[in-house]
């Protein structure tokens, strides 16, 4: 007599039917095994979103109290050097075209914006949606230390902690390049922005804007807690080495 | 600038179930609302000022959509009776005619063609312009400044006749795009796969490729080795277990479950719907524990939660809910024994000979009638014949401890007042288990109309949450301290 082996799919379809020989155990099984499924799921995806967000809130908190001497010593160099306040407050656009305040240290003089307009031509940022300039004459001496450091997007800590921003993300446009934006540039604006993200490891301001908008996109339509882990990792010597920061 | 004005006022009558709890604007299309790929077609065209149209789950779109500052507009709304004429629908918005304007439709499907449409204008037009698609509907009128009224607008309008409502427009400009009015269940489930498979040009799709054919949204988790052969669209949040098997073409919107062994085949599965084991689903729309069939217009309602499953109603803590609300009741019941001697007082004084009052209701235990049909079980419910509230429905905690009545829920009511709700919005109450404090309980008077009772136990049943039940849980302790609960 030849036996067949029984195939995975039928021990399972056994397995299933078995369930219904007593109803009130199936009723029992049914809701049970769903709200089980469901809620595995859901911790799956809620927990992805409570890790990145208890994440910000340890690096953050702990950056903000252990830098604390950093940031004093900041402070008192960019207000030796040039008078006015010691923090800049600039609206960017976070999620989905909201406006908040981030914050950094102040890196220029005080009338860096309205001498922005007699620089726009000299603009090297290519794309032209920003402005950027490696010899831009409205920054400071200290400005030009702490930003080559990047310890003026320190006092970003902040907007992490307070759930503006996020360790890891998009970096925030200012309105009036958003305004430039077109539909496909808008998908940056899906997720919380960020201190660090992709192109800030892999070139900073010396990629061309289209490319900007194409890592950004990729990192947020591929986001993963292991993902902004390693890209936390990668800023470490990008930061160090300076690459694009000017 | 031009100002948009987007008629998504549909009641969706054609395209029901789908539409039972959410509007055709805001049903997904390739994983993303139909009213989303309207406002990206405007927002490809250069246009920032929008006035939306809408009427049924007038909220639900507002929540979806906002202010519009995602996609760079700005976006106010009027509402809409549900499916009013446009002519007298725009007379209300008091538009001036110093500004062109632009009128459409966002509760159809279309290719992005506004911007071809309004660079194909003459730089000076000084009359109306009608888009017009191949199945001589009516995509979009141009009305330019200076143009008083809206003349032509009744074109727009869903009901109305496609094929005489272009005739004799002053002026038309043809599109060969794509274009589909979603005039039934079969045109909503041959749009969502012609969008999956690229046949609309045009149109933004969420995700991104992971492999040949398959597209897949964020934070889902789809082995490409399900996908066996055609196209697939997974939305975001979605987990299809590596042994389940997509054919043909297969569109899976947000937050769904496929189990493993699951077959499905040139079929559209809408959000938290769950797919069990071995479960083969074909030619069908999927949305919660309803399969509709395209090809041979059968509806089905599953029970059994091993095959087809709401994940937004069966998913969650209800089954829990149950015990909870019952450990609950007999808290409460604890807590309000020095008020009973009170209650029989007052009974006592009012009417010595019928100090308490029996009437039958519907309660939320299930039963199998003698046709073996699941039915409510009727329950007795006492009530002391005195008048404070709160004195009165004291016996009522009896029947939240026996299960028959839930802490918070819809307005109990007896089996010829079920009787008596027909329509299918009068209905809808009765998917939510009836409760002891409520909507209807704590907002509305005690002589309320009945068509208001049931309208409010309706909005009640369609946006329950375990969130809104423990507001009006704070809300009744609230009411505890008022006249109202003492005095009636």
């Amino acid at each position: 007599m030849i036996e067949f082996a029984e195939s995975e799919q039928d021990r399972l379809r056994a397995r299933l039917l078995e369930r219904y020989a007593d109803p009130r155990l199936r009723s029992s099984l049914q809701h049970g095994r769903l709200v089980f499924k469901r809620m595995l799921w859901l911790g799956v995806l809620r927990g992805t979103y409570a890790l990145k967000r208890a994440l910000d809130i340890v690096v953050s908190g702990a950056g903000l109290v252990l830098l604390t001497p950093v940031f004093i010593g900041v402070a008192a160099a960019i207000r030796l050097e040039s008078p006015g306040s010691v923090l800049f407050r600039q609206t960017r656009v976070g999620r989905w075209g909201q406006l908040f305040s981030m914050y950094k240290f102040r890196s220029m003089y005080i009338d860096a914006e309205a001498r922005k307009q007699v620089l726009l031509a000299a603009n090297e940022m290519r794309g032209g949606v920003i402005f950027k300039m490696k010899e831009d004459p409205r920054i400071t001496r200290v400005g030009r230390l702490i930003r080559r450091a990047s310890l003026d997007e320190l006092p970003q800590l902040w907007n992490v902690f307070i759930g503006d921003m996020s360790l890891v993300g998009p970096r925030p446009p200012v309105p009036a390049e958003v305004d430039q934006y077109s539909l496909a540039d808008r998908r940056r604006l899906e997720v919380i922005p960020g201190i660090t993200c992709i192109w800030q490891i892999s070139g900073r301001s010396d990629i061309p804007f289209e490319e900007q908008v194409q890592l950004d996109v990729h990192y947020i339509e591929s986001q993963s807690l292991f993902a902004d882990l390693r890209i936390l990792l990668w800023t470490i010597p990008a930061v160090l080495l300076g690459k694009g920061a000017y | 600038m031009t100002h948009v004005i987007v008629l998504a006022d549909r009641c969706g009558r054609e395209l029901r179930p789908l539409t039972e709890r959410c509007p055709v604007a805001l049903l997904p299309v390739a994983a993303k609302a139909l009213m989303v790929h309207c406002i990206e077609d405007i927002g490809m065209a250069g246009l920032r000022d929008l006035t939306l149209v809408v009427s049924e789950h007038a909220d639900l779109v507002r929540a979806e959509i906002g202010t519009g500052a995602r996609w760079g507009l700005r976006i106010d709304y009027l509402p809409s009776r549900g499916e009013e004429r446009p002519d007298e629908l725009l007379a209300r918005l008091t538009l001036a005619c110093d500004r062109p304007r632009l009128v459409l439709r966002g509760d159809v499907l279309r290719a992005p063609c506004l911007r071809n449409f309004l660079e194909a204008l003459p730089s000076a037009a000084s009359e109306p312009s009608h888009l017009v698609f191949a199945d001589r509907r009516v995509g979009a009128i141009y009305l330019p400044a200076g143009v008083a009224g809206t003349p032509g607008v009744q074109t727009l309008a869903w009901n109305e006749i496609a094929a005489d409502a272009a005739h004799g427009m002053a002026r038309q400009c043809a599109s060969d795009g794509y274009h589909c009015a979603l005039e039934d269940v079969a045109a909503y489930h041959r749009v969502n796969l012609d969008a999956a498979c690229g046949r609309v040009p045009g149109l933004l799709l969420p995700g991104r490729q992971v492999a040949v054919g398959l597209t897949v949204g964020r934070h889902s988790r789809v082995s490409p080795r399900s996908l066996r052969q055609g196209v697939a669209l997974i939305g975001s949040n979605v987990r299809i277990d590596s042994r389940a098997k997509l054919h043909g073409e297969v569109v899976i919107a947000d937050d769904v479950l496929v189990d493993q062994d699951a077959d499905i085949q040139d079929s559209v599965i809408l959000p938290n719907t769950y797919i069990g084991q071995l479960v083969d689903i074909r030619n069908a729309i999927v949305f919660g524990a309803e399969i509709l069939r395209v090809d041979t217009g059968a509806h089905l309602h599953v029970n059994d939660t091993f095959l087809v499953a709401d994940l937004g109603r069966h998913g969650n803590l209800d089954y829990l809910m149950r015990p909870l609300n019952r450990l609950a009741g007999l808290v409460v019941l604890a807590l309000s024994l020095p008020l009973w001697p009170v209650a029989a007082a007052l009974a006592l004084l009012r009417n010595p000979t019928q100090p308490m009052k029996w009437l039958c209701l519907r309660g939320n235990r299930i039963e199998l009638n003698e046709f073996g049909i699941r039915q409510r079980r009727a329950f007795r419910a006492v009530e002391w014949n005195c008048r404070p509230p709160v004195l009165r429905y004291l016996p009522r905690l009896f029947a939240v401890v026996s299960g028959d009545l839930r802490l918070v829920g819809t307005l109990p009511i007896t089996e010829a007042q079920a009787a008596e709700r027909i329509e299918p919005w009068q209905r809808e109450a009765d998917r939510a288990p009836a409760g002891l404090i409520g909507p209807s309980q704590l907002l509305l008077p005690s002589d309320a109309l009945e068509e208001e009772i049931v309208l409010s136990d309706a909005v009640y049943t369609g946006r329950r949450s375990f969130r809104q039940n423990l507001s009006y849980l704070a809300l009744a302790l609230r009411t505890l301290f008022t006249r109202r609960a003492w005095l009636g």
